[in-house]
């Protein structure tokens, strides 16, 4: 498995960083939190930067991702899981909702366009994202 | 030292099985517990490793913390590593 880290994303530590692993089946799952200070936004960038940055070092690194795994916890301060209830919640589809989020955004920029949403299991969604040519998302 | 492998197997909840090895080799930062859990799995899961990342050690059992509280990170990770151990 290969991994990769900025800054410190730990909640009880920096709160601000990226780490990423990639697995054998080229499978990419990543956390990200910008909650850190100043200080930290100057050095390691927002959460946007630190995702480009991944992709960015990845490309160099001939790293083929050919599927992004999210993990998103409900009940918790993670703004995905929020956001994805808060669609389903306004009547969109799953894989509609899933891109509303801040992952599916930030995915759907390298071309991530299809999802897959399983359901949640112990107030945990793991969707994935992949390339499909001529698919614009996972409701067909 | 214990594994974590023989605390889980002892029934301690995974939360618990991995407080007791940090503190046993003198506090790991949640980084060092990936990189021991990786050696000792055999390669993590992307799952728990991610667990790890939002598992926020400070809060105990409270509801409300910034990232995972120990309840949600148990729910989030006990599967994974049962299956884990299973391939051992």
């Amino acid at each position: 498995m290969l991994s990769y880290q900025i800054g410190n994303p730990t909640p009880d530590d920096l709160a601000h960083g990226l780490w990423a692993y990639v697995d054998a089946n080229g499978q990419l799952s990543f956390t990200v939190r910008a909650g850190g200070d100043s200080e930290a936004l100057a050095t390691f960038g927002s959460g946007r930067d630190m995702f480009d940055s991944l992709m960015l070092r990845l490309n160099n690194d001939n790293v083929n991702v050919s599927s992004i795994q999210g993990q998103w916890y409900f009940n918790t301060d993670g703004v995905n899981a929020a956001q994805y209830q808060s669609a389903i919640e306004s009547g969109l589809s799953p894989s509609d909702a899933a891109f509303s989020t801040w992952t599916g955004s930030q995915v759907m920029r390298y071309g991530f366009n299809f999802v897959t949403v399983p359901e949640a299991q112990g107030g945990i969604i793991k969707p994935v994202f992949q390339q499909v040519q001529g698919e614009t998302n996972g409701d067909h | 030292m214990a594994t974590i492998k023989e605390y889980l197997l002892s029934g301690l909840r995974p939360s618990i099985a991995i407080r007791e090895v940090a503190k046993s080799r003198g506090e790991l930062s949640s980084k060092e517990l990936i990189m021991l859990l990786d050696e000792e799995l055999n390669g993590i899961p992307p799952t728990v490793a991610n667990a790890i990342a939002n598992w926020n050690r400070k809060s105990g059992s409270m509801q409300k913390c910034a990232g995972l509280n120990d309840l949600q990170f148990d729910d989030a990770v006990w599967g994974d590593l049962n299956a884990a151990i299973a391939r051992l």
